[in-house]
């Protein structure tokens, strides 16, 4: 099916044969889902956020469940980067799938320490976390200020031949200062939204429901903030941009390429039906067939108004 | 690890005044049903639309052929939902997931549960009499259950001791009154326990200083249910465990209870 329809996408220096991939922290270091994805099918796999050393996360209760969204409070819980390259991704490699990295640390330096161990592994990308809720010590900090978010980007572009995307925050005033400010630093394209901070209580005992007492909220709520902020820097730049927030189907995911996102994240979503993206996949195929069209790059950006 | 789309064969509400309401789903789900062992769970899909977004964890019941029973009580708006479903709704369910029960190395096994926490005990209690054992039941509830569910669930089980806590059906008290009192007349060989933590803690402490080996299944708030979101961890002796994929079945002294 779609041999003659075309579904490859250049995001920079980063060629992916569909635009669909699962995002981080939702498909953990792949090996989880393998078992229910065909993952020779994704355009690329972006796995769980490493950090240079291995990491607890946070206390639990990690997880409160709203309507139509989900607030987590993992705290970046990973094996390290080291573990990962030694241990999971000989696994990944075996796939015809683009693997993409997920890193964030501490200081700008970490950051670079992380791009250039990771340059030696036979990996495709790499994701810039500067926008995790759960971290107090650091990642919001960096994708809340243009000038540590260009800092850092700089300084991982500078440590790797790698392709670089940097995930954003949508918890800023002006999304379009901070895509100029990272575009600058040498990154490949911007990929948001991560999730927005959230907080539940339960009634009974007064007590947080979430042992970060606050966490990040993700789901198909998400999904209408995540469309405005693309369109935000559509409007005013051509970057490469991959969508993010609350695909739960083909027609989220076209509305994402619609407005002008280059690939999508599923995330959420696969917690909920493992075969999301798989499903996204064939859904776009499809479409684009009934639509008369023969590449998703006639779709892309292309918002009537 | 299956992916299935089962369907509902039967379901049964267990539901009477000053009673507390249980429900029994049959459902018709060949590949998991044969491959489900004693202790492991399914991923239950509520609906097809996003809210409730989440799977919810049930642990299995008991199998029959090609069909497997889920045992449970309306908590919240998922259970509300389901407990509406009739004969030949389709369901999204994966699994068998997670760990099983490990086999007493002798008779006599006793199963303590509180609540719904009889559902992955229930499937125990069969697997180990099929296995020769002649596993005791001791089940905790706050009040009564209805004469039907009775009468269900004596097809199945013998040596079951009922608790409430109001005194309405069989004897007035706790479960793990009953587990110590029943030590002062004869020991277990091994313990597995579900049910509220609270209960689990309890039976712990009498126990941990004793020889006898225990088990319990845990609950957890998940989300994917295989390990990925890393979002249904407790505290364990030598760090965190994920429920879904280390458990939900763990040595009883693995766990941390004081800080859970």
């Amino acid at each position: 099916m779609g041999r003659d329809i075309n579904l490859t996408v250049k995001l920079g220096g980063l060629e992916l044969k569909n635009p669909v991939m699962v995002a981080s922290g939702t498909f953990g270091y792949g090996e989880e889902y393998s078992w229910l994805v065909d993952l020779n099918q994704l355009g690329a796999v972006v796995v769980k956020g490493l950090s240079l050393k291995p990491k607890l996360g946070n206390l639990p209760p990690r997880l409160v469940e709203t309507p139509c969204g989900l607030i987590n409070a993992i705290g970046l819980e990973n094996i390290g980067v080291k573990r990962f390259v030694e241990e999971k991704l000989p696994f990944l490699k075996q796939f015809d799938t683009k693997v993409i990295v997920n890193i964030f640390g501490y200081s700008v330096g970490e950051y670079a320490q992380l791009a250039e161990f990771l340059s030696s592994a036979s990996i495709d990308a790499l994701e810039i976390n500067i926008s995790c809720p759960n971290i107090k010590e650091s990642g919001r900090l960096f994708g809340t200020d243009p000038k540590m978010a260009q800092e850092v980007t700089k300084a991982v572009c500078q440590h790797t031949h790698l392709p670089v995307f940097v995930k954003l925050t949508p918890m800023v005033t002006d999304i379009t200062g901070i895509v100029e400010a990272v575009m600058e630093a040498g990154a490949d394209g911007v990929s948001l939204i991560n999730t927005i901070p959230a907080m539940a209580v339960n009634i009974y005992t007064r007590r947080p429901r979430l042992g970060n007492v606050t966490g990040g909220m993700s789901g198909p709520c998400l999904k209408p903030i995540a469309l405005k902020l693309i369109w935000d820097i559509v409007q005013k730049m051509r970057v490469p941009i991959i969508g993010i927030g609350g695909i739960t189907n083909y027609e989220d995911a076209l509305e994402f390429l619609i407005v002008g996102a280059r690939a999508v994240q599923i995330g959420t979503a696969n917690f909920v039906n493992p075969k999301t993206s798989i499903e996204i996949i064939e859904g776009i195929q499809q479409y684009l067939k009934k639509q008369g069209l023969k590449d998703i790059n006639e779709v892309i950006g292309t918002l009537r108004i | 690890m299956i992916l299935e789309v089962a369907t509902v064969v039967e379901h049964r509400h267990f539901v009477a005044s000053k009673a507390e309401s249980f429900h029994i789903l049959k459902l018709r789900s060949p590949e998991i049903a044969v491959q489900a062992m004693p202790g492991q769970f399914v991923m239950l899909r509520v609906n097809e639309l996003f809210d409730p977004l989440l799977r919810r964890p049930f642990s299995i019941f008991h199998t029959e052929k090609d069909c497997l029973y889920l045992f449970y009580k309306v908590v919240g708006k998922g259970t509300s939902l389901m407990s509406q479903w009739s004969q030949g709704r389709e369901v999204s369910l994966l699994g068998p997931l997670g760990n099983g029960f490990g086999l007493p190395s002798k008779d006599v096994p006793w199963l303590v549960a509180g609540g719904a926490g009889i559902a992955p005990l229930f499937f125990l209690h069969h697997y180990l009499k099929h296995h020769g054992y002649r596993p005791k039941i001791l089940w905790g509830l706050r009040y009564r259950i209805s004469q039907e569910l009775i009468d269900f669930l004596s097809k199945y089980l013998d040596n079951i001791v009922i608790y409430t806590e109001d005194g309405s059906l069989g004897y007035q008290g706790l479960v793990t009154e009953g587990v110590e009192k029943l030590y002062q007349i004869t020991k277990p060989s091994k313990i597995y326990a579900c049910g509220p933590i609270p209960m689990l803690k309890s039976v712990y402490d009498w126990l941990k200083n004793k020889d006898i080996p225990m088990e319990v299944s845990l609950e957890a708030q998940m989300a994917c249910g295989i390990g990925a979101c890393l979002g249904c961890i407790i505290k364990g002796k030598e760090g965190y465990k994920k429920v879904c994929c280390e458990g939900p079945v763990f040595d009883a002294r693995e766990i941390k209870w004081d800080e859970i």
